[in-house]
């Protein structure tokens, strides 16, 4: 793992547990591995697997419904699995929730099919009207903690899902 | 068999302090029509989502005095996302109950079928590891929601039911409204 990839890890790590949630979904991917490897391992809040994101958001709906806090930590691509959820249910329903997203495609991506989901969903979340707030090389990694932490008062505050993405990878713009 | 309007007046019996979350169409209508409560959460979309809402609300419960949170969901929308019942299983969520009202069909757009016919599943949620009772009558029904209600651990009511639908008005309220009774309920 590169040296900004471990970086990025323990900020996002630092975030995480700067916003107090109670709950930690989480789906692997293999840039963030040590987040969820350290969250497996911590008390400070619960965390477990789910087995697609759309299950992820009823699961972390009904968490925030019961008055807990809840983060997932996907990949992009979860959000194909789950839009209709986030958008007919989180957001319709004024479900706060903070959803933690790892980009694929773009430079340093192998995968020879991610690319066509990936590269468009910025735009496809814009136009779902999915706040996105999104991190990469041009924010400074030191900063990166205090997004996710702002992040999940900022769905709290307002009361629906905010997203958070976050390339990991380093490199350009996607 | 009986309808599924017949199935809820026995359920709302039951229910008057227990969270319960309707999937969307007629089955949420038809609940609704029994007389709304602030302890109910329609869904108005999100077919199949139910199960897994109830999960998240059961996580919480642990503390709370509630027996149970239960979430209702047709056939069709438990075969849209089993995933539900792999998380119910693996998290064991002892205060999580699924209803499911198998008509065998897609009531509330027409009566297409559904896979259900060729899949039992209760059978389906045994294969994920959770208690299911399956019933196909009134008496049955009662006596699973009664015991269920008051026993811990995750469980499945699968509940073979005819075809019938009542007429009902279209929810249609603003959700927020929807989830800030349920919330209220709740917290």
């Amino acid at each position: 793992m590169s040296a900004f990839q471990d970086l990025a890890c323990e900020e996002i790590i630092k975030g995480i547990e700067d916003t107090g949630a109670d709950y930690l979904l989480t789906l692997p991917c293999s840039t963030i591995g040590k987040v969820i490897e350290h969250f497996e391992n911590s008390d400070t809040i619960t965390s477990f697997p789910i087995s697609r994101e759309e299950d992820g958001v009823g699961i972390a709906s009904g968490i925030s419904l019961g008055g807990q806090f809840p983060i997932m930590l996907i990949q992009d691509t979860g959000i194909g699995n789950s839009i209709l959820a986030i958008t007919t249910f989180a957001l319709a329903y004024h479900v706060p929730m903070l959803i933690l997203v790892t980009r694929r495609g773009g430079f340093g991506e192998i995968n020879s099919a991610v690319n066509l989901f990936s590269e468009p969903l910025p735009e496809i979340l814009d136009a779902a009207r999915v706040k996105t707030f999104k991190l990469d090389y041009r924010v400074p990694l030191k900063e990166w903690s205090t997004a996710i932490k702002h992040g999940a008062k900022y769905a709290k505050d307002t009361h629906r899902p905010i997203i958070v993405m976050f390339n990991i990878k380093g490199g350009a713009e996607q | 068999m009986m309808s599924r309007f017949d199935a809820l007046k026995i359920l709302y019996k039951y229910t008057e302090n227990i969270p319960v979350i309707s999937s969307c169409g007629n089955t949420s209508r038809e609940w609704a029509s029994l007389g709304r409560r602030d302890n109910h959460l329609y869904m108005v979309d999100t077919m199949g989502l139910s199960p897994s809402v109830a999960i998240g609300v059961s996580l919480t419960l642990e503390k709370k005095g509630f027996k149970k949170c239960i979430a209702i969901e047709g056939d069709g929308g438990v075969l849209m996302n089993p995933n539900s019942l792999a998380s119910a299983s693996y998290l064991n969520t002892q205060k999580w109950m699924l209803i499911v009202f198998d008509n065998e069909c897609f009531a509330s757009t027409g009566g297409q079928c559904s896979l259900a016919s060729r899949i039992n599943i209760a059978k389906v949620a045994e294969g994920f590891n959770l208690r299911a009772i399956q019933t196909d009558n009134a008496e049955d029904f009662e006596k699973a929601v009664q015991n269920s209600i008051e026993e811990d651990g995750p469980i499945v009511i699968h509940v073979k039911i005819n075809q019938e639908n009542q007429k009902n008005p279209f929810i249609n309220d603003d959700p927020a409204v929807l989830s800030y009774k349920f919330l209220s309920f709740l917290n």
